[in-house]
């Protein structure tokens, strides 16, 4: 049982950095807030399954696109306005604060900062690992097509990629978009697991650990960061004081990234086998010698 | 010389920067497949010239029509599928992108196919993909980057990479081609190749080209029309033996090139 609640968390958590892989690692836009996404996502789900009987599935899948929704109206006028990168993420930061005071000040249906309890466990661990690879396989698809091209070209050179005839706004949104709902998803699959939602649940401290995946596991790479994305979960438990330190640690290793290997570890590659292939012609190399 | 409806018609452009008037009154001409010439002084406008062009900058006043079409308030993805594509003076290409990935950029600016396709892996993603590296490695080939093509952008020596921001430009399909110093950073033997070049795209294109270029045995060689910037005004305008006559120009440009060497 413990071992499927870690296994759970880290699906949950793959679901929603596959989503920031695409506006932070492709498109080149840091979302500091995107745990604000999560928790939109998780209180739509569940308060549309609660209050308004929808099925477990719908519900679901409603919170990603309340998630849409709201990313739009937010995300519209701070793409739309040419404000730096940096100003986006400030704005992010800004949207979880918004969304956590927000739910804890609202007493019907929201039930303030007591949250909401006695949701009944549906995300068991063959939803949410059907949800997950479904998500992956989407992401993939959608990263290498001309859609993903696009976005690496605007993280790359934004000037040129105006000049090429791609419409930025346009394609930072969808990313946007995209990416709230996969947030918005992971959200609610969260909630129907743990069977309590309260506002602390989304906290800005969520929000680091998407962004840690993205940063650490590299941009322009989907399974390094995936891969990022579950060892963030499980590693906490198995060294309990990499729990108490883990800010830190996300300091320590932002800092050393940033300056060795900007690109995050697995930057500009996907995770494949064929370094075993190399390694073993490199033995064999130096054995001949 | 100029036909009835110019491709490209500026008419008394101002561009200012703060308190700096970096375009001035500057009206241009030009005529479909005419080779142009823009040159003057460093600071003198010209970049910003084609930055307005583009969309980068909006004038202050006066206006830009493209095909009798007026470019004011697109933004530059908007005139770029209009048919205006142009090279950047600092290179601007997408460093980690390979060379091929880099001149298909702009064939599929729009992708052909929508989001959910793309998100489904339908077949036709995979067919317009094939399709789009097909017609991209035809531009490699015409712009002798063919060997190149898996090589990341960024890892070109200088002179490949002027070549590469050509072909990514030419891969739009454009009417018009604003080429910012192409040759900047160039030697004889490559000047004398980019030469070649852009004779034979300009022919084989159909183009309209409008050059800005300090090399000025380029823009002799190539240009039928020459316009002269200086602080951000019209100087001069005409043939190359009117430009290399004219005294104004002389003095300001030419003379100028003269006492620094
Ligand atoms: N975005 C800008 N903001 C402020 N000043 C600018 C900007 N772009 C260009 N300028 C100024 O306008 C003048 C003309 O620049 P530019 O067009 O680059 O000259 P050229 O290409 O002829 O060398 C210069 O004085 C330059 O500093
Ligand atoms: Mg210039």
């Amino acid at each position: 049982m413990y071992l499927q609640s870690l296994a759970i968390f880290a699906c949950v958590n793959m679901i929603a950095v596959a989503g920031l892989v695409l506006l932070t690692g492709y498109t080149g836009i840091f979302s500091i807030g995107h745990a604000g996404f999560m928790a939109v996502g998780a209180y739509a789900a569940v308060i549309s399954f609660k209050y308004l009987a929808v099925p477990f599935l719908p519900a679901i899948i409603a919170g990603g696109f309340v998630a849409v929704l709201i990313s739009v109206i937010i995300g519209y006028p701070a793409l739309r306005s040419m404000m730096a990168g940096d100003a986006f993420a400030i704005v992010m930061l800004g949207f979880v604060s918004v969304v956590r005071i927000s739910i804890t000040n609202i007493k019907p249906v929201f039930n303030a900062s007591f949250g909401i309890s006695d949701i009944p466990r549906l995300s068991t661990m063959s939803v949410v690992l059907a949800f997950t690879i479904l998500s992956v396989w989407f992401m993939r698809n959608f990263l290498k097509s001309h859609y993903g091209k696009n976005c690496i070209a605007i993280q790359q050179q934004e000037t040129a990629a105006e000049m090429v005839g791609i419409n930025v706004l346009k394609t930072k949104l969808i990313a946007l978009m995209i990416s709230a709902f996969y947030a918005g998803v992971a959200g609610g699959l969260f909630s129907f697991f743990a069977t309590y939602l309260a506002p602390t649940n989304f906290s800005e401290a969520k929000s680091d650990d998407l962004l840690a995946a993205v940063v650490l596991g590299g941009i322009n790479t989907l399974s390094g960061p995936l891969l990022a994305a579950a060892i963030l979960v499980v590693l906490p438990e198995f060294l309990r004081f990499l729990a108490i330190w883990r800010l830190v640690f996300y300091g320590a290793a932002f800092v050393v990234i940033m300056q060795f290997k900007p690109e995050g570890l697995m930057g500009y590659r996907e995770i494949s086998f064929k370094w075993v292939g190399r390694l073993y012609g490199k033995v064999r190399g130096k054995a001949r010698d | 010389m100029t036909k009835q409806t110019p491709l490209l018609d500026v008419s008394r452009m101002n561009i200012v920067f703060g308190g700096l008037r970096a375009i001035e009154n500057v009206s241009v001409q030009v005529s479909e497949d005419e080779f142009i010439g823009l040159i003057g002084p460093n600071g003198a406008g010209k970049t910003t010239f084609f930055n307005a062009i583009t969309g980068y900058v909006k004038p202050s006043c006066g206006e830009i029509l493209f095909d009798g079409k007026s470019l004011a308030r697109k933004p530059p993805s908007k005139i770029a599928n209009c048919g205006i594509s142009r090279t950047f003076q600092n290179i601007r290409l997408f460093p980690k992108m390979t060379v091929l990935e880099n001149v298909s950029t702009p064939m599929h600016s729009t992708p052909k196919y929508s989001v959910w396709a793309a998100m489904l892996g339908l077949p036709v993603v995979k067919r317009v993909q094939a399709e789009t590296d097909r017609r991209a490695m035809e531009f490699l080939e015409i712009l002798g980057l063919g060997e190149h093509k898996n090589r990341q952008a960024g890892t070109l020596p200088y002179g490949l990479q002027r070549r590469l921001e050509i072909a990514r430009a030419l891969a739009a399909s454009p009417k018009l081609l604003l080429l910012d110093e192409p040759a900047a950073g160039m030697n004889n033997d490559e000047c004398s190749e980019l030469i070649e070049l852009l004779r034979e795209i300009h022919k084989m294109f159909s183009l309209t080209v409008m050059m800005i270029e300090h090399h000025i045995d380029i823009v002799l060689k190539l240009c039928s029309r020459i316009y002269v910037l200086n602080l951000g005004q019209l100087l001069a305008e005409g043939t190359p033996k009117q430009i290399q006559t004219d005294p104004k120009v002389i003095k300001a440009y030419l003379g100028e090139r003269r006492r620094k060497a």
